[in-house]
C-alpha cells in the first residue's frame, strides 16, 4: 500500500504544487540524487537538473499516479534511472564532458522502446533471487558492486559473477524473443 | 487495468531500500528553483539564515524532523525549506606541526592487532606530525558519534584521522559470529569512500585505511588518500560523505548506514607549500599489446568471440598520467582510467581503457635514486602511493615494463621461517624485491615487514605458509558458482586471512597473516613459506623511457 505521506504529497502536487515539489523533494530528494548520481558521477550540475526533471515528472503524472494508488518509491527510482541515462546520452555527445564510460558498454542500459523495455523487465522478473535482487538493484537502482555485496552479505566478486552471466543469458533471451538473430554486425548496429 | 511489466518492475524496486546521503539546504533550494522553473511555477522564497552560535567548536549540522517539516508546508503559504544549522563560520585551516592521537597506541607495547595500528608508520608518521591541521569537528546520528580529528593535505594526498563513538553498534559488530579475527569485523562499521575535493568527487582515492580500538572502546580510523590532481585556489573545500553503520543486522553487513558529513576549508597556499609535480599528459612509451581472436577464443577461454572474428588487432598503451606529483606528505601517481573514445573489439570482449597501468613503471630520480609505488589496498589500481625522490632532483625518468607473458623463468622458491626472521631477501623478478623484516608470531598470527630494493618492486611479493596438515581449519558455508553443483551449498575450509598495510613514505608493506583457528604452537610449527620468482616476464624497456621535469607547484 502506498504511505500515507505519498497520498499527501501526491495530493500537493495537484492542489498546490509548490508546496508538492518541496514536500517530494523533502521525502524523495536524497533518493532521487543518489542514483542520477550513479549515472552522472561527476556532472553535479546535470545531476540536480535531472532531479528537477523527476520532480517535475511526478508533478504532471500526479492524478494518474495517485489514481493507480500506487507506492512512489518505485516509480520514481525508475524516472531518475531513465531521466539520468537519457542525460548521459545527451552529455555524451559533447566530447569534453566526463562520464561513466560503463553505460556505453552495457547491453541492460541501451535505449529501447517501450515494448523492449518491457521485454527486459518480464525477464528481470523471471531471474531466480538472488540474482533477480542484484539487476534490480544494479541496473535501475543504479547501485555499484559494491554496495550490492554490502546489501546482500556477498563478495563483491561473486556479483560481478553473477552480473556478467546474468547479462549474457538475458541478452541471448531478449534477442530470441524481440526476433533478431545474434551476430555481431546486427549488435553492433542495435548498441 | 492491467499493470505493464514494466509497472511491476516499480513495485519491485519498493521493497529495497537504498544508500542515499541527504541532500544539503543550498542543494534542494537550486533544485527546487529549477523545477519550479520548468513547471512555470513561481519561485520558492529562500529561507531565512540562522545566526551562528559563538561556539569555540564546530557543531553537527542538523537537520528538521520530517514530520514537523511537512507540517510547516502544509500550513505556510510560502515554501520555505530550513535546515537548522548552528556552526561558526571557520577559518581556513593551516598545515602545522601537531601530535596525531591515532599513533599514541604503540603496536609494539600492546597485544593484539585491535589495541593499535596493524601497519608499521616510521616512514610516514614523522611526516604527519610535522605537517597537519587539527579539526575537532563532531556529527551525532543514531547514537554514534564521529568525529574528524586531524586533517593532513599536501598536492600528492590525503589523511583524515577519526574517533567513532559508538559502543552498541561496536560490540554488536564485535560480537557477530563467524570464525574471522575480531580487527576485520570492524571494517563494517564505517565507509570513507566517497569525498569531494572542490566539488570534485573524483579528486580523491582511498588508498588505505587502518584502525583500532583504543582505551575508551572508541575506535580510531586513519584513512589515507591520493589526489588524482593538484587541488587550485585560495580556499580548498573539502567533503567527506562518511557512513557508519549504526544498527548492524547481525545476519547480514547491511544494518542500518547512515551519513556523517564533514566539510573542511583548508587554505590553499598552505596545501600546495614544497609541492612539485611533473606534467600531466599522454606520453607515448611504445607498449602495446596484439590480440588474436582465434587464441582468445580456443586457448583462452573467450568462447564468447564470434568466428566472424579473425583478424588480430594490435593495440597502443600509452601512459595518461594524470598527476604525479611530491609534497610534505610524500608522493603519489594517478592515471586516467577513463575509456574515453577508446574503441571495442570482437564484439566488446576487448575494451578500453587502453592505458599503461601506472604499476608498470620503474621510476627512478636524475640522482640515481630509484622511486618506488605501492596501491591502494581497497580499490581497484588507478592511483598509487610513491616514495620521493632526493630533495636535489630535478627530473624523474619512467622506464615502462615490458611483459613477455612466457611461463619460462618462473620457479617456486622456498624461504625457510629462520631465514626470514634474519632478514632474508626476497627476489621477485630480475629487477627488484624486498627484505624481510621484523619477523613475528603472535597468538594468532604472523606478522613481518618487506622493504623493497631494487629499481621495480612489482609482480606477485606474495608469500605463502607451507602449512599444510600443521595448522586447524576453520569451517563455514559456501555456495559453488557454475558447473553442475551450481548454486549448492557447500563446506569450505578456511586457514586464514592474508592483508597488507603500506607505509607510502617508504614503501614498506606490513604482512599479517591471521588464522581463524589454529593455535600458536601449531603456527609456530610452520617452517618455511613459498613464493614465485619471474624471472622472464619482465624487462626495462630503457628505449622507451621518457624523463619528465620536476617543477615547483605554483
Amino acid at each position: 500500500m502506498p504511505r500515507t505521506d505519498d497520498k499527501t504529497i501526491l495530493a500537493q502536487l495537484s492542489g498546490d504544487p509548490q508546496a508538492g515539489l518541496a514536500a517530494l523533494l523533502e521525502e524523495y530528494g536524497a533518493l532521487l540524487h543518489a542514483i542520477v548520481r550513479r549515472v552522472l558521477p561527476q556532472n553535479p550540475e546535470d545531476a540536480e537538473e535531472c532531479v528537477a526533471d523527476v520532480l517535475v515528472a511526478a508533478w504532471r503524472h500526479a492524478d494518474e499516479l495517485a489514481a493507480q494508488n500506487r507506492p512512489l518509491y518505485g516509480w520514481l527510482a525508475l524516472t531518475a534511472r531513465n531521466k539520468a541515462i537519457s542525460r548521459w546520452r545527451s552529455l555524451k555527445r559533447r566530447p569534453s564532458e566526463p562520464l561513466d564510460e560503463d553505460i556505453a558498454s552495457d547491453f541492460m542500459l541501451t535505449p529501447r522502446a517501450s515494448d523492449g523495455e518491457d521485454c527486459i523487465a518480464e525477464l528481470v522478473a523471471a531471474l531466480p533471487e538472488p540474482d533477480h535482487e542484484i539487476f534490480l538493484r544494479r541496473y535501475y537502482l543504479m547501485e555499484s558492486s559494491r554496495d550490492i555485496a554490502r546489501a546482500l552479505s556477498m563478495n563483491e566478486h561473486a556479483v560481478n559473477v553473477r552480473l556478467s552471466r546474468g547479462r549474457a543469458k538475458l541478452k541471448q533471451q531478449y534477442l530470441a524473443r524481440m526476433g533478431r538473430p545474434a551476430t555481431p554486425g546486427k549488435e553492433a548496429a542495435q548498441t | 487495468m492491467k499493470r505493464t511489466p514494466q509497472e511491476n518492475l516499480a513495485r519491485q524496486l519498493d521493497t529495497l531500500p537504498t544508500a542515499q546521503a541527504p541532500l544539503t539546504a543550498e542543494q534542494k533550494q537550486r533544485i527546487l528553483a529549477l523545477a519550479c522553473q520548468k513547471a512555470g511555477l513561481a519561485e520558492p522564497q529562500p529561507c531565512p539564515k540562522t545566526p551562528p552560535a559563538p561556539r569555540p567548536a564546530l557543531r553537527a549540522v542538523r537537520r528538521r524532523r520530517r514530520t514537523a517539516l511537512r507540517t510547516l508546508l502544509v500550513a505556510a503559504a510560502v515554501v520555505c525549506l530550513c535546515t537548522v544549522t548552528v556552526f561558526a563560520a571557520p577559518a581556513l585551516l593551516k598545515m602545522l606541526a601537531g601530535d596525531i592521537g591515532f599513533f599514541a597506541a604503540d603496536p609494539a607495547a600492546t597485544a593484539g592487532p585491535l589495541a593499535a595500528p596493524r601497519g608499521n608508520y616510521d616512514g610516514a608518521q614523522p611526516k604527519l606530525e610535522a605537517y597537519n591541521a587539527a579539526v575537532g569537528q563532531s556529527v551525532e546520528n543514531g547514537g554514534v558519534t564521529m568525529t574528524l580529528d586531524t586533517i593532513a593535505m599536501d598536492v600528492s594526498g590525503m589523511d583524515a584521522f577519526f574517533t567513532i563513538e559508538g559502543n552498541a553498534a561496536i560490540q554488536d559488530l564485535l560480537g557477530r559470529e563467524g570464525y574471522e579475527p575480531d580487527w576485520t569485523k570492524l571494517q563494517a562499521l564505517f565507509d570513507l569512500l566517497r569525498t569531494e575535493v572542490n566539488g570534485d568527487e573524483t579528486a580523491l582515492d582511498l588508498m588505505q585505511t587502518d584502525y583500532y580500538l583504543n582505551d575508551e572502546g572508541q575506535l580510531q580510523i586513519w584513512a589515507h588518500y591520493a589526489l588524482t590532481q593538484t587541488p587550485q585556489g585560495d580556499e580548498i573545500t573539502v567533503v567527506i560523505n562518511a557512513e557508519c553503520n549504526i544498527g548492524p543486522d547481525k545476519e547480514s553487513l547491511y544494518g542500518d548506514w547512515l551519513p556523517f558529513v564533514f566539510t573542511v576549508s583548508l587554505d590553499g597556499a598552505s596545501v600546495r607549500a614544497g609541492g612539485r609535480q611533473t606534467a600531466p599528459g599522454v606520453y607515448d612509451l611504445g607498449q602495446s599489446m596484439t590480440f588474436d581472436p582465434k587464441v582468445l577464443r580456443d586457448e583462452l577461454n573467450y568462447p564468447d568471440i564470434d568466428e566472424s572474428y579473425t583478424e588480430p588487432v594490435t593495440i597502443e598503451y600509452p601512459l595518461r598520467l594524470k598527476h604525479l606529483a611530491f609534497g610534505p606528505l610524500g608522493g603519489s601517481l594517478s592515471v586516467d582510467m577513463s575509456t574515453q573514445d577508446d574503441p571495442e573489439y570482437f564484439g566488446g570482449v576487448i575494451a578500453g581503457p587502453y592505458t599503461l597501468d601506472g604499476g608498470l613503471l620503474a621510476i627512478a630520480d636524475d640522482t640515481g635514486k630509484p622511486l618506488y609505488l605501492t596501491d591502494s589496498t581497497i580499490t581497484t589500481p588507478a592511483s598509487w602511493n610513491l616514495t620521493a625522490p632526493d630533495p636535489a632532483a630535478a627530473s624523474l625518468t619512467l622506464t615502462p615494463i615490458r611483459i613477455a607473458n612466457t611461463p619460462e623463468g618462473l620457479e617456486r622458491r622456498t624461504v625457510t621461517v629462520e631465514e626470514m626472521k634474519n632478514g632474508a631477501k626476497i627476489e621477485i623478478t630480475p629487477l627488484g624485491g624486498y627484505t624481510v623484516r621484523n619477523f613475528a608470531i603472535e597468538d594468532h598470527a604472523i606478522t613481518y615487514e618487506l622493504v623493497p630494493y631494487g629499481v621495480w618492486t612489482g609482480g606477485d611479493h606474495s608469500l605463502a605458509p607451507n602449512a599444510e596438515g600443521l595448522i586447524s581449519l576453520a569451517e563455514g558455508e559456501a555456495t559453488v558458482l557454475g558447473g553442475e553443483q551450481d548454486g549448492e551449498t557447500v563446506t569450505a575450509y578456511h586457514s586464514g586471512l592474508y592483508t597488507e598495510t603500506v607505509d607510502g613514505v617508504t614503501g614498506v608493506i606490513t604482512v599479517r597473516h591471521d588464522y581463524y583457528a589454529a593455535t600458536r604452537a601449531q603456527i609456530e610449527s610452520i617452517p618455511s613459506f613459498r613464493y614465485v620468482y619471474d624471472g622472464g616476464n619482465y624487462t626495462l624497456d630503457t628505449a622507451h623511457a621518457v624523463t619528465l621535469p620536476l617543477e615547483p607547484v605554483a
